[in-house]
């Protein structure tokens, strides 16, 4: 296995004023290529690591290495290697799509994509003349990820990247992070929308009281935090529906199972592993 | 700091494109922009008019002269005054952030805009004194320096004080009296030196009296202009976060 690309042990940061520590002990690693979900109610800290992780904020305890780097001792050169894509659009609302990416491109001194290909990747070509400040909140995102994209980096950083935007242009946005992955980016992502994370993510570590104590695949967590039972609807003569559940284990040879397979109309099977909105409640609790 | 990072033509050029952008797309900035030069190029024009009107109206001889401090500074006013929103909106919309996490940086990118505000105050504060004054090149460059200094600090003002635009407008109003401290150094009792904390009192200190030797108001100019400056420039780093 390759070294971590980054590395989180025993972080603690509290901010000044605050008698609670945001985070506490946390400590998680991301391998090269892998897209990593930090999930966790509002508040709980996703958006402090990710400063962290990016050099935004100092006076954190324990340690945070990015690209062996520590994350409090970063050189500018760093951001060659990066791009952020923010949870709200920071954009020049007077600037057209273009100028805007044009702009952020000449801070560069790598050689950056081409402002009108990167538009391109979220649908936003035929718009590129268009001032922001006519877009809607969901355009503005996918330009926060066009603009996070130009440098070709490494490493992305995306915070709520489908925020604003239909269920349509969410599945394009998520084809698009698929599409980074298979490229062999990292990317680092925080996300309420737990449908997302699942799709998206190789693993997902859930941020509760400054800690990811659960941290792991989508489907192995799903699997831990559901029932090993199959259910089975079955609709009678009259069309009266009915629920049954099997114990998974030794399934093919469980005699009501194979009778009720033989005997009645099956409607519908499915096996009862948790969701990732399950896993998150059961892990950061019901809201008071 | 990523100073380093700045040292680009290209990089410079673009930055300072998209402003040029910015400013004309805004109405209230481009017509600020657009009137820099309006009251020096009256005063130029109507100069022995306005002599006269003031001698035979108030009795005042050579009035004119008393008010050059005042279009010295008005112009770099509304220079640090653009600068200054410009920031504000990018701060309050979030591009400073965006920029923060790239290799230029905020700090470069803050270096780029007061630097930018200093040279074009710099400039046309000089071709103002050409219009104005007879005073020697030495002093004329001398005041362009001190004034662009000023330019940068109203900006920096801006940005330490007002929490979002609206602020910033009404903030804009109470530090144009700057401009009218330098007329501070025409009242005769020691007194005036009270008014010497103010940065833009030394232009009225250079322009309208010559009771301190240059060897030591020079410096001294220059000293309370930094000093003031760097204070700003702490406060303002404080308020952005």
């Amino acid at each position: 296995m390759d070294s971590p690309l980054i590395s989180v042990n025993q972080l603690g940061f509290c901010y000044e004023g605050n008698n609670a520590k945001t985070l506490d002990q946390l400590t998680f690693s991301i391998q090269p290529g892998e897209v990593f979900g930090l999930l966790g109610p509002s508040g709980s800290g996703k958006s402090t690591t990710q400063q962290i992780l990016m050099g935004l904020l100092n006076g954190f305890s324990g340690q945070a290495s990015i690209f062996n780097q520590d994350a409090d001792n970063l050189n500018r050169s760093f951001y060659e290697r990066i791009g952020v894509s923010f949870e709200l659009p920071t954009l020049y609302l007077r600037l057209t799509a273009l100028e805007n990416l044009r702009l952020f491109a000449a801070l560069y001194s790598v050689k950056t994509l081409n402002p009108m290909e990167v538009l391109a990747m979220v649908g936003l070509e035929t718009d590129a003349d268009k001032r922001v400040e006519a877009f809607s909140k969901g355009m503005k995102m996918r330009l926060n990820l066009c603009r996070a994209l130009l440098n070709d980096p490494e490493l992305l950083f995306l915070d709520e990247p489908t925020t604003g935007q239909d269920p349509a242009r969410a599945r394009i946005t998520r084809q698009l992070i698929q599409q980074l992955k298979q490229q062999g980016k990292t990317i680092f992502l925080t996300t309420h929308n737990m449908a997302e994370a699942d799709e998206v993510c190789d693993r997902v570590g859930f941020l509760v009281n400054g800690r990811a104590d659960v941290i792991g695949q989508p489907a192995e967590l799903k699997r831990r935090y559901g029932q090993r039972t199959l259910e089975v609807i079955t609709i009678s003569e009259n069309h009266r529906q009915s629920a049954h559940h099997f114990n998974m284990d030794n399934i093919g040879e469980d005699p009501a199972f194979l009778q009720l397979l033989k005997q009645q109309q099956v409607l519908s099977m499915h096996s009862q592993e948790a969701s990732l909105d399950d896993v998150f409640i059961r892990v950061a609790g019901q809201p008071e | 700091m990523s100073a380093y990072h700045l040292l680009n033509l290209p990089r410079l050029l673009m930055l300072f494109r998209a402003d040029v952008y910015n400013v004309r797309r805004d109405p209230i900035m481009a017509l600020a922009l657009g009137a820099i030069m309006l009251l020096p190029a009256a005063l130029w024009y109507w100069r022995e008019p306005l002599d006269a009107y003031a001698l035979s109206a108030f009795e005042i001889s050579g009035f004119s002269d008393y008010v050059v401090s005042f279009v010295l500074i008005i112009p770099s006013i509304l220079l640090g005054w653009v600068t200054g929103m410009l920031l504000l909106e990018d701060r309050d919309d979030g591009p400073l952030l965006a920029l923060e996490v790239t290799p230029v940086g905020r700090n470069g990118f803050l270096l780029y805009r007061a630097g930018a505000t200093a040279l074009l105050s710099f400039i046309v504060t000089l071709i103002i004194t050409g219009m104005l004054m007879d005073e020697p090149l030495s002093m004329k460059l001398y005041l362009a320096l001190l004034i662009a200094l000023e330019a940068v600090m109203f900006t920096f003002a801006l940005l330490s004080m007002a929490g979002n635009k609206v602020e910033g407008l009404a903030l804009s109003k109470v530090l144009n009296i700057a401009a009218l401290i330098p007329l501070a150094a025409l009242i005769t009792s020691p007194l005036r030196y009270l008014a010497a904390v103010i940065p833009s009192y030394w232009v009225g200190e250079l322009l309208y009296i010559d009771t301190l030797p240059k060897v030591l108001a020079y410096p001294l100019a220059i000293l309370v202009h930094l000093a003031v400056l760097i204070c700003l420039y702490r406060l303002m780093l404080k308020r952005i976060g």
